[in-house]
């Protein structure tokens, strides 16, 4: 029993590995592996992202692994909660605000906290969640959840945080 | 779980390591000049600027005058500065002419034309960068675009968003600054006419619009928007209008910037695994991944003359590498770390770039830094004028 879990680790190490190797989003997980599913095209822009409610839905922030947009296997609990959430609000419009550590360069790390944010979006999509009422912002390195530069800081700040837009 | 995160990471930052290419640092002769003190009561000043501009073309060394190769001299006059640049074993003035101007800016146009008569390339003394400043902190942090010269004098602030402005640059004849910002609460793209001091929103399509850079020829924008639901490449009129999709990955694509001839771009793309540079056809088409041997590679930005491109490197703690477009060969050309964000200047030999902070030229044939003084904290993201 002692080297189970140790065993377990080494398997989810290889495969979040290769899942960052080959850069999928987890949208392929649902089934169609065409690129068209990563073509989720952004609703006209409505409230205002920095005026919107990011407590509500605190505990469904997404976190990710440095340089990655995966959405990690443990992650998806909550953001089946949030479609939950969704589904049952169904006139709610959210934002989902991308944000990244504070290495890297800025343009890139613009880049990929919107990537953060859009592939948030499209797991919410794929589990059924009506695009029009999901926008997307990102931040960069910006807005960090913890300042400086522990590796505690970094993981903070490496997230995707739903708000609702009023 | 703190011990699975841990072991979960691991692979990840193998994987980043970097196999650095070899730093390949030439040292340069110098031309050994000397600057005789500048007539006329802003004299002393411009004598100082002059030298100053002279140490950091990367081309002369200011020595005394026993010691000097070329000797300078000028005076200050109402309209500029008439400057004089003659052999001291005798012969004609390689330099004699009269520089217009406020007596900075004439000094500038009188410490290029002396680099460009001792080397045939034009010296960028009297270039103008332009950068983002960063003040407060969390979720009070604001960035604002600046322009100055290009020794950090008549610092200028462009913006008052009070949001987060990022990746200002100029067009090619330097009359406009395109950069995005927040100040909607979505990230625009605006020109700033820097004539008429008038701002338009060019880009404000659903999602992120930022990165943008001018085509050689002005009329055209090359940016980054995610508006069909993931960040891609686009290129689009450079006063708005419908954009044309350059790139289709599963990946992040960022950081256009043009070669002088406008045909190609290059950018960055992490659609196989940590972000590395492309060169694209700025029609369209199929692209070119260049092997610069390092990994993590940002920020590109294409050389006037066309046969560079400079990078930064964040897996070695955050240097500067250039590409060498017909070798394709790539050699990190920075000294120290918390280098990026690399501008060329005319030249297409010396950089600005920011360093932990400061902005600094870097000269990519010695690895040498100078830094430009300002008053201003957090300076990052700078652009020059060519």
């Amino acid at each position: 029993m002692k080297y189970l879990p140790l065993f377990l680790v080494s398997i989810l190490a290889i495969l979040s590995g290769c899942a960052d190797k080959d850069k999928k989003g987890d949208a392929a997980a649902f089934g169609d592996a065409t690129d068209d599913i990563y073509d989720q095209p952004l609703p006209e822009r409505s409230g205002n992202p920095d005026n919107a409610d990011y407590e509500t839905l605190r505990s469904e922030t997404v976190y990710f692994a440095y340089d990655s947009f995966t959405i990690e296997a443990k992650e998806r609990p909550k953001l089946d909660k949030l479609a939950n959430y969704l589904s049952n609000n169904p006139n709610t419009k959210i934002v989902i605000a991308g944000h990244t550590d504070v290495r890297g360069t800025p343009q890139y790390n613009l880049a990929l906290s919107e990537k953060r944010s859009t592939a948030v979006r499209q797991y919410l999509i794929g589990l059924g969640a009506n695009g029009g009422n999901l926008s997307t912002i990102g931040y960069g390195e910006d807005r960090p959840a913890s300042e400086g530069e522990s590796d505690s800081a970094h993981t903070d700040n490496r997230r995707a945080s739903p708000g609702i837009l009023r | 779980m703190r011990l699975l995160t841990i072991l979960l990471l691991l692979p990840l930052t193998l994987h980043s390591q970097t196999a650095a290419p070899v730093i390949v640092i030439e040292q340069t002769r110098k031309i050994d000049v000397a600057v005789q003190p500048i007539g006329g009561s802003e004299g002393p000043a411009a004598t100082k600027v002059l030298t100053d501009d002279l140490n950091r073309s990367g081309v002369c060394r200011v020595v005394p005058a026993d010691a000097a190769v070329f000797v300078l001299s000028g005076s200050i006059t109402p309209s500029g500065l008439s400057g004089r640049a003659v052999p001291k074993s005798g012969g004609a003035a390689v330099v004699d002419k009269t520089f217009a101007g406020d007596s900075r800016r004439a000094t500038h146009l009188f410490a290029d034309a002396v680099v460009e008569a001792l080397t045939g390339t034009p010296g960028f003394a009297s270039s103008r960068m332009t950068f983002a400043s960063a003040s407060g902190s969390k979720k009070t942090k604001v960035k604002e675009i600046y322009v100055s010269d290009i020794d950090g004098a008549n610092a200028r602030q462009l913006t008052q968003d009070k949001s987060l402005g990022y990746g200002p640059k100029f067009s090619t004849d330097a009359s406009k600054v395109v950069y995005s910002s927040d100040k909607s609460g979505y990230r625009d793209t605006y020109v700033i006419d820097l004539g008429s001091k008038k701002r338009t929103c060019v880009a404000q399509f659903p999602g992120q619009n930022t990165g943008a850079a001018f085509s050689p020829d002005g009329s055209t924008l090359a940016l980054t928007l995610s508006k069909d639901g993931n960040p891609e490449l686009y290129t689009m009129a450079a006063t708005g209008g419908s954009p044309t999709r350059l790139t289709r990955t599963r990946g992040v694509e960022a950081s256009p910037s043009w070669s002088p001839d406008g045909a190609q771009v290059v950018y960055v793309s992490d659609e196989r695994g940590s972000p590395s540079l492309y060169i694209l056809p700025a029609t369209g088409g199929e692209p070119e991944r260049l092997n610069t041997e390092s990994s993590y590679t940002t920020e590109p930005d294409w050389s006037p003359d066309g046969k560079l491109i400079a990078y930064s490197i964040s897996s070695g703690g955050g240097q500067i590498g250039v590409y060498d477009i017909s070798a394709k060969k790539a050699r990190i050309v920075s000294r120290g770390s918390g280098l990026e964000s690399p501008s060329w200047t005319r030249n297409s030999r010396h950089l600005v770039a920011s360093q932990n902070g400061h902005l600094v030229v870097l000269d990519t044939l010695t690895g040498e830094t100078t830094k430009v003084p300002n008053n201003l904290s957090n300076n990052t993201e700078p652009n020059t004028s060519r």
